[in-house]
Formats: structure tokens, C-alpha cells, sequence
């Protein structure tokens, strides 16, 4: 929290300088909204399955695929490039994570400090190293879908 | 005695989660208008609240003709029956489960796609901070007074943690195409999955952008450092203004993260017969539609917070609505607030609707090649220069605006200059066929 916010002293700067209030108060809400949400998907599939009519045949068993007779199972292997993009996405997904709490920070720090080029020097380093690995996948084709 | 936040969230709990069935019920209905008014139909007209039975409802003596009024009206109503039947429809129709499916997991799919989209909105400030004067019932203290915000969870990492709820709607989706063991199913979870993977790099970037601009990721210092309330710096305009491309971005991350179109791919028709929902049926099957409809919901309410104000309502240069709400009187603030917010949501809402009927569907290919040649670099452009910006110590809105406008430009004009791969889209050459004759043929 930056200190200009504190001067004031109004209601919702006494809130904020209080920071997240923790405890049982602050979270039990969303306890209450959970357990309803919860309530409602289970009761929904209770209660569709109880009102509804129940009929089993051979050919409703089946898979549907459009008619025809199903060949197989669909237990088989699927395009690698799924798994390429799903470990592509880790890399980028932790870096943003990492970068959460320098984004808050980042912008308070006053500009005569020297904590100011390093924060930015980490932000840079970070970013080049993905666009490096990133660049990596390009050239390797891996977001080539034909 | 119960807290005044504790207090303030249950009734927010209350309202919304009714606002929010009930609205995504009658966005479905409007949804359909919406695609009518698009194709130039009237759309569902024609079903009243008798269900079909207005004639019977006539022949009720004494309070016939005033229930004949009340449920059918004079002109059924503009349909308005129509959500509620269609929910009843589905409750009643049989819950299927096929023999060769992955049972639990099965089971489990359709709640996985509903309750993350039911607690993603508990950060969103609805109604701003309001100093709760407590209640008091004959002589002892029920409620404490105190000050509150008018949100679900008072957590001053609102931005993160709808995010972080928001990540978990893939797993419904993921499972409900697996367990089905149905190829339609597995190739629409697969492509969902990705889709939304790719498109949450992006959306985070963008995220990330506006978390440094307001120099928190709490919910409510988000709102009052676009309304200029307090002295973030920067940040005294709107962030669509600030940063209009990102707003672009962030709101196609929204489109693709809830399956809308023109990213629709897992549960496109034409190729996929259902996608991952192909094996679901009766309420199973429409709590996915649910689970869509209500994270419609929390990525428009996301993108009013981030981008919109929150429930900042100005005239051209000072925001009308105080800060904080006080004493009783405050709670009528609290209220045009909330509906302020609401309004935004709802606009952004059609807009989607709108989108949806004017754009066709995205290729498979092309959808990645939106996010990881299109989106990524372009944020991680923007990540980088507003890193300078703001190491330089830029203060006013304006430039990071024009920085935006900037990249956008070259973003166009660079674009189509950058060298491509071979071309995706090639003919194949079908010997005899009218693209390639038989005498076309080499020898």
C-alpha cells in the first residue's frame, strides 16, 4: 500500500490500511457462498436424475458417432502438439505468476531508489529467458497446426 | 454478534447468486432474441407463465380471469415464460448415463463446470464500501456497525484469486471429454482445453498490466483509482482509456476463456456434433450451458472492474458517486452503485451476444495462431514498454494511451510484413476433382 493512501483519514482508508482482513469473518462468506454452490450442482444432478424417466435399450448403449457403427473406443493416442502446448503454457503461466507481486510492487518504489532498475533488470531478465524458450517453440514449429 | 462485513457479504450472497441464476436463465432468453434481432425474426414470443394451460386457467372461478391476466396477459408476456419452461423442460427429461462412459468422472464433470463459475464473482465490489450503522433489535446488538465492503470476500487479492477460480473451469470441461469415451467428446475436450490454456497466457499478461497501473490487486483500490479517488499516481481515467488495446485483448481472453463465439470450437456443431457435451442430456448437459453463461457473467464483471470503472458512474470529469456510503441514506448508494455495475455488466453481456452473431467461428489453427503468434507477443510488447514507461517514471494516462494506440499501429503495419511458413490452408490435390483436372496431372 502506498503511504499516500494512508493520509486521509477516511472510513475506507482505515479499511485499507487494515490491509485483508483475515479470520473467521472475512472468509465465512465465502464458505456460505461455496456450500451453495456445491448444493446446487448436487442437487441438480439428484434431482434431474430423480424426476426424470428411465429407459435402457441395446442400441441406446452405444457411442454416438453420427450413425454409424462405432469402430474402437475413444481410449487412443491424440496429437502430441497438445501436450507441447499444455507444457508451453506452464512455462508462461508460472512466469506471470512470478510476476504478480512485482507488478504491485513495482510501481511504488520511488524513482531515486536503486531498488527501481534492479526490480525492472529482474522483470527484463525474466522476460528475455521466456521470449528465448518462446522464440525456441516458434522456430520448432510447435504452433503450426496444419 | 455478528460482524458488519460478515453481515454486508451474506446479503451480497443473497442478491447476486439469485441475480445470477435467475439472469443466466433470461440470458438465454435474450440470447435468442438477441440472434433474432440478428436475423431479422422475432425470436420466442409465445410462451406465457400458464405453460400452455391458459385456457384451463380461464375456467377457475372467482380469480380466473384475474390469474388469466396475471400469467398470460395480452400478449403472452413477449415469451418471457420461455426460460422458465426451458428449465423446467430439462429437469424433466431423462438423465442418461451410457454404459461405456467413466461413471464418476462423468457424474463429477457437469458440477465442475458449475461451481467455480458460481464462487468467481465473490471478489467483485458490487457496491463499493459502505459504513454499515450496525442493527440493533430490542436493546442487544445483532450487528455490529462497522465499515464493509460491498463484496463477497474483502481480500485484497480480488484480482488473483478470479483468475485463479477462473483457471478451474477447464477441469469440467477436460473431464467431461474424457470420461464420455466419445471421439466427438475427446477432440472437443482437447481443443477446449488448449483453447483456454492459450488464451489464459494473454489474459493474465493484460492483468498483469492493469495490477501494475493501479499498484494493487485489491478489487476496491482497482475501482477508486479509476474514479481518481485516490492519489494512485497515474491512474485517474478509466482503464479502457489508459490502456485501450489491452481492453481489446482482455476482452477477447474473456470470449475465448468462456467458450463463446467466435471461439466456440469445442462444441462447434458442424464438426464436432456437441464437442465435449455430445454423451450429456436433461440438467447434466445444461449445467455446462450454465457453467458458460455464468462465467459470461464474472469475465463481463471482471472487465467492468478492470476497465470500466467498476460502479463508478460520471458525468465528464468528477465521478457523482461518494466514496464511501454512510449512515442509512448510504445504503441508496449502495444500491445505484450495485445497479451501475450491473448495467455495465449486462451492456458487455450483448455486446458478447453481438459478437457472437456477426463473427463466423475460428479454424482450429487459426485460434492458436491468434494467441501464440497474435496475443502473446503482442502483450509481452506492451508488458516490456509499460515496464519502461513506468521506470521512467511516465505519470500522466495519456501517453501510456498513445503507447497503446503506437503499438497497435505497428502491430498492423509489421504484422503482414513478417515472414509466414508454408501456407496452412493448401489445396489437396483430389486427382479428377473440378480444383484439379485429370490432364492437370504430371505423366
Amino acid at each position: 500500500m502506498p503511504a499516500t493512501m494512508l493520509t486521509a483519514a477516511s472510513p475506507l482508508n482505515a479499511l485499507l490500511a487494515a490491509g485483508s482482513p483475515g479470520g473467521f469473518n472475512a472468509w465465512a462468506a465465502l464458505g456460505i457462498l461455496l456450500l451453495m454452490a456445491v448444493t446446487f450442482g448436487v442437487a441438480n444432478l439428484v434431482m434431474t436424475h430423480v424426476l426424470g424417466p428411465s429407459r435402457v435399450g441395446e442400441v441406446k448403449g452405444t457411442t454416438y458417432e453420427s450413425g454409424m457403427n462405432p469402430i474402437g473406443n475413444a481410449r487412443r493416442r491424440f496429437n502430441v502438439r497438445f501436450f507441447i502446448v499444455a507444457m508451453t503454457f506452464l512455462l508462461f503461466d508460472v512466469e506471470i505468476v512470478f510476476l504478480y507481486p512485482w507488478a504491485a510492487t513495482f510501481s511504488q518504489l520511488g524513482l531515486d531508489t536503486g531498488w527501481h532498475t534492479i526490480f525492472l533488470g529482474r522483470m527484463v531478465f525474466f522476460i528475455l529467458t521466456t521470449i528465448i524458450a518462446f522464440m525456441y517453440a516458434w522456430r520448432k514449429g510447435v504452433f503450426r497446426y496444419d | 454478534m455478528i460482524s458488519a462485513q460478515f453481515f454486508v457479504s451474506t446479503i451480497v450472497i443473497l442478491v447476486v447468486i439469485h441475480a445470477m441464476l435467475g439472469g443466466t436463465a433470461y440470458l438465454i432468453f435474450l440470447e435468442r432474441k438477441v440472434a433474432a434481432w440478428a436475423q431479422d425474426r422475432i425470436g420466442p414470443n409465445r410462451t406465457d407463465f400458464s405453460f400452455g394451460q391458459g385456457d384451463l386457467i380461464k375456467q377457475i372461478p372467482l380469480a380466473g380471469g384475474f390469474l388469466s391476466w396475471l400469467l398470460v396477459g395480452p400478449k403472452a408476456l413477449f415469451g418471457l415464460g420461455q426460460a422458465l419452461a426451458d428449465g423446467v423442460k430439462l429437469l424433466l427429461k431423462e438423465d442418461y448415463t451410457p454404459p461405456f462412459v467413466d461413471k464418476s468422472l462423468f457424474l463429477m464433470a457437469p458440477a465442475l463446470a458449475v461451481i467455480p463459475a458460481l464462487i468467481g464473482w465473490a471478489v467483485i465490489p458490487w457496491g463499493g464500501v459502505v459504513a454499515f450503522p450496525g442493527i440493533e433489535l430490542f436493546g442487544t446488538q445483532l450487528v455490529e456497525s462497522g465499515v464493509a465492503r460491498v463484496a463477497v470476500l474483502p481480500i485484497n487479492l480480488a484480482v488473483i484469486y478470479i483468475l485463479a477460480v477462473g483457471s478451474l473451469a477447464v477441469y469440467g470441461v477436460v473431464l467431461a471429454g474424457y470420461s464420455s469415451n466419445n471421439k466427438y467428446s475427446f477432440l472437443g475436450g482437447l481443443r477446449a482445453t488448449a483453447q483456454m490454456l492459450s488464451y489464459e497466457i494473454p489474459m493474465g499478461v493484460c492483468v498483469l498490466l492493469m495490477i501494475l497501473m493501479y499498484r494493487s490487486a485489491d478489487a476496491e483500490v482497482i475501482v477508486q483509482a479509476q474514479t481518481g479517488e485516490l492519489p494512485v499516481g497515474f491512474s485517474t481515467a478509466w482503464g479502457i482509456f489508459i490502456h485501450p488495446l489491452l481492453a481489446v485483448l482482455f476482452f477477447i481472453c474473456i470470449l475465448a476463456e468462456s467458450n463463446r463465439a467466435p471461439f466456440d470450437l469445442a462444441e462447434a456443431e458442424q464438426e464436432l456434433v456437441g464437442g465435449f457435451h455430445t454423451e450429456y442430456s436433461s440438467m447434466k448437459w445444461a449445467m455446462f450451458f450454465l457453467g458458460e453463461y455464468m462465467h459470461m457473467i464474472t469475465g463481463c464483471a471482471f472487465f467492468a472492474l478492470l476497465f470500466l470503472g467498476g460502479w463508478d458512474l460520471p458525468i465528464p470529469v468528477v465521478s457523482l458517486l461518494p466514496e464511501v456510503a454512510t449512515g442509512w441514506l448510504g445504503l441508496l448508494v449502495v444500491f445505484i452503485k450495485f445497479n451501475v455495475f450491473a448495467g455495465k455488466v449486462v451492456f458487455l453481456l450483448f455486446v458478447m451476444m453481438w459478437v457472437r452473431w456477426t463473427l463466423p467461428r475460428f479454424r482450429f489453427d487459426q485460434l492458436m495462431r491468434l494467441a501464440w503468434q497474435g496475443l502473446i507477443p503482442l502483450s509481452l510488447v506492451m508488458l516490456l514498454l509499460v515496464g519502461f514507461m513506468v521506470f521512467m517514471g511516465v505519470q500522466g494516462w495519456v501517453w501510456y494511451a498513445v503507447a497503446n494506440v503506437a503499438v497497435a499501429i505497428v502491430a498492423a503495419v509489421v504484422g503482414p510484413l513478417l515472414p509466414t511458413g508454408p501456407k496452412v490452408n493448401r489445396k489437396v490435390p483430389l486427382a479428377g476433382s473440378r480444383f484439379s483436372p485429370l490432364e492437370a496431372e504430371p505423366a
